[in-house]
């Protein structure tokens, strides 16, 4: 679980995506929609976070990866859920990474590079941020 | 045996980027774009074989990881292989990771289509460690799997063989109990063929959209195939496409896995940190600068130097043109058609000359660089490295392959703008090609133009192009309707690219040059002549007497290289080049005429490439846009250089 819902509490981890299918703008969209009320919030301010690596020289608490675009590079995760047309779910689903795949970050930029098997590819963060994942072995 | 039909095909299909047209080559002899480039096929090769002892035809299609098509390449590969002409079709898998490979197998069995399966790039699979078990394989497919290296004709007669004996598959996979229920509603109402009616059930219900299909099918069929549709969207939470291709990947995985060890040593340790280092956030880019200055020097000092001294003044200059102009004189009794062959528009003097002694080498050393970077693997790593910058101008990282090539041939690169997913980013792609990226032999004049003004003038002039780039690209991002698309790239492994597929390669496109331009070269120096003769060219300058000494300050002789430079771009710059030989222009002259020169229309040959690939609407406009924004920039830097002054 990575966050709470603001407006009704319920935890939202990898399912939090999944009010975003059949969303018409869900392609350029950062916000999160709660699974359990549909109220729909901002993933996180990156300005607020950078200012706070800033202060704290080290992140406030470390939290579980959200999404693929927060995985550290070097991590082994675990694909739970996958927002966005089903045109590039397909097109993702073979390059292996489908819902319950693990794959390893390598990189994150310029561009999230991801190991799934023997198959390597580069994803643009504004993709990655659309898979939602778990930490590899439950955690 | 019953011979073949003789209009059947061999059809080769498989992911991009595993051999596929080095495979295509080694059966039919014949050369078809071997890279290491996601995509670089965009047309199909045809080529006859022999093949269990008949001539048939061979096609290599673009990479497909799908027959139910998510791209127009995809959408070829669809329509040839359900033609209803396949005698077979050849799987060509990647043997480190076959996963793709067979989830096409999958469709091909349940279509009924005859198949056998190349896991290529055997060699690679070995060294990884990882030598897959093809019998069990074949077994489990229940057609022949066998291995091959294309590069190196490994394998080649069994394959051959195996795609004689091709045969349907038995296998069936078990989808999900809802598309079960429909595809067995849709059975009987699938269009009656060669393709078995199960697999065009799945496809009903799996495609985004039914172009294939729908002209196929009964009235009652179409009512019965979006009833199942709309069935299929209700019962399940996932999207069907995605159920089907997530249910046959998963297959696909398992029988892998059984079948293929994990990679032991998956690449020595040094190759990865190597691998590593070219996408890397800091080192990247020093590295992308060192590559891409290693090519420039290649061809701007082995072929726009050596070469071209070597052919244009020694070949050309000291013996070609001067026999030429002996011969003529000694068999030609009429003036103008010794003018037509060795006069100043002549077919030898001027049309032969520029495209075999100026042109030639300069695109066969670019070419052969360009061969290298695409087989090394490097090419999906520029990709990814370009992307932000590419993303600004409404275009992402894949866009570089075409606008590399574009300082190459802005034809050829108008031609691989197919490898771009939307059709606004086809359009912005064409539209700058169009614009500022010159040719490597327009390129190669205007160096030697500028190397006469002081190095500022090059910076400046660098500087002016680059920015009408990324001005005219960040409004057409904006004002050209549809959607961009997000980068999502393979990323193969580095290779050091074979010299054969390099030479090869550089041949092939060499010949194409060759048949492309020479061609064009020779028309357009008949048109210049005849215009010439009938002062066409005269009235032209004086009709473009405004525009090129009004409002660009140049001598009025400029707008007969403007004009020659619709031609051919270089023509242009050539023209220009003769002008300050002459004396005629001031380096402020020079620069402004450089830079409009630049900017100008396309030539001829990718005027007629964007009319074929983008519709003629599309390439009036672009010749009416650029036009004007060449000649509205050079206006304003003369402004502004005066004033400066």
């Amino acid at each position: 679980m990575s966050c709470r819902c603001p407006l009704c509490g319920a935890g939202i981890g990898a399912g939090g995506v999944a009010g975003c299918a059949g969303c018409p703008v869900a392609w350029s969209c950062d916000l999160l929609s709660c699974p359990r009320c549909g109220y729909a919030f901002p993933r996180r301010s990156r300005l607020v976070a950078w200012a706070k690596r800033l202060l704290h020289r080290a992140p406030v608490l470390a939290p579980a990866p959200a999404t693929l675009d927060d995985v550290a590079s070097g991590t082994t995760c675990v694909v739970a859920a996958i927002a966005g047309d089903p045109a590039l779910r397909v097109k993702l689903a073979h390059l292996g990474l489908r819902e319950g795949a693990s794959v390893r970050v390598d990189q994150r930029r310029p561009a999230v590079v991801v190991r799934a098997g023997a198959t390597r590819f580069a994803l643009e963060p504004k993709v990655a941020r659309r898979v939602a994942v778990q930490a590899a072995g439950g955690g | 045996v019953a011979g073949p039909a003789r209009d059947e095909v061999v059809v080769l299909v498989g992911p991009a980027n595993v051999g596929k047209s080095a495979l295509f080559g080694a059966l039919t002899g014949r050369y078809a774009t071997v890279s290491n480039y996601p995509g670089t096929t965009v047309d199909v090769s045809a080529a006859r074989a022999t093949i269990g002892g008949h001539a048939l035809t061979v096609l290599d299609t673009p990479g497909t990881t799908s027959l139910v098509p998510l791209s127009d390449e995809e959408r070829v590969t669809r329509d040839v292989v359900l033609e209803g002409r396949l005698r077979a079709a050849a799987v060509v898998a990647d043997a480190k990771d076959l996963r793709r490979g067979v989830a096409l197998a999958f469709q091909l069995a349940e279509l009924g289509l005859p198949f056998a399966v190349c896991a290529n790039m055997m060699d690679e699979a070995e060294d990884d460690g990882a030598t897959p078990d093809l019998e069990l394989l074949a077994f489990r497919l229940g057609v022949e799997v066998v291995p091959t290296v294309a590069t190196r004709g490994a394998g080649i007669p069994a394959a051959r063989a195996a795609l004689a004996r091709a045969r349907t598959s038995a296998l069936s996979l078990a989808y999900p109990p809802p598309v079960e229920a429909a595809v067995a509603s849709l059975l009987p109402y699938m269009p009656k063929g060669q393709a078995a009616a199960r697999g065009l059930a799945l496809m009903a219900l799996g495609a985004d959209d039914l172009d294939w299909l729908w002209p196929r099918l009964s009235e009652r069929g179409r009512a019965h195939v979006e009833a199942a549709r709309a069935d299929l969207a209700r019962a399940m939470a996932e999207p069907a496409a995605c159920a089907i291709a997530h249910a046959r990947l998963a297959e696909a995985e398992r029988l892998v896995r059984e079948a293929a060890p994990p990679p032991r040593a998956p690449r020595a340790e040094r190759w990865r940190a190597v691998e590593a280092l070219t996408i890397h956030p800091l080192w990247g880019y020093p590295i992308l600068a060192a590559v891409l200055a290693a090519v420039y020097w290649f061809v701007a000092a082995l072929g726009a130097g050596v070469l071209v001294d070597l052919l244009e003044e020694g070949l050309f200059g000291g013996y070609v043109s001067p026999l030429a102009i002996r011969l003529a004189e000694a068999w030609v009794p009429w003036a103008w058609a010794r003018d037509l062959l060795v006069g100043p528009f002549g077919i030898v003097t001027m049309a032969l000359a520029y495209a075999l002694a100026l042109i030639l080498p300069i695109v066969s050393t670019f070419f052969v660089a360009f061969a290298v970077l695409e087989d090394s693997g490097y090419l999906p790593r520029l990709a990814v490295l370009a992307n932000r910058a590419l993303r600004a101008i409404g275009l992402n990282g894949k866009a570089v392959l075409p606008m590399v090539l574009g300082l190459g041939c802005g034809t050829m690169a108008t031609l691989t703008t197919r490898v771009l997913e939307t059709r606004k980013e086809r359009t912005i792609a064409v539209l700058l090609l169009a614009l500022g990226v010159p040719c490597s032999a327009q390129l190669a004049v205007v160096m030697v133009l500028l190397s006469a003004l002081p190095a500022a003038a090059t910076f400046l002039w660098a500087a002016v192009v680059a920015a009408s780039i990324l001005a005219v690209g960040w409004l057409a991002a904006r004002l050209v309707p549809g959607e961009g698309s997000d980068l999502v790239i393979e990323l193969p492994p580095l290779r050091w690219p074979a010299p054969g597929n390099v030479l090869n390669k550089t041949l092939g496109r060499v010949e194409w040059y060759l048949a492309e331009a020479v061609p064009i070269f020779v028309a357009g120096t008949v048109i210049l002549f005849a215009a010439d003769r009938v002062g066409a060219l005269a009235a032209l300058a004086r009709a473009g007497e405004p525009l090129v000494s009004g409002l660009l300050g140049l001598p009025p002789a400029a707008a007969t290289a403007f004009v020659a430079g619709f031609l051919r771009r270089d023509f242009g710059a050539a023209g220009l080049f003769r002008l300050s030989e002459q004396g005629q222009l001031d380096p402020v002259q020079t620069l402004v005429a450089t830079v409009v020169v630049t900017l100008f229309v396309p030539c001829f040959a990718s005027f007629l490439m964007i009319g074929r690939e983008r519709g003629w609407r599309a390439a009036f406009a672009v010749l009416g846009l650029v036009t004007a924004f060449a000649l509205g920039t050079g206006a304003a830097l003369r402004a502004a250089l005066a004033a400066a002054a």
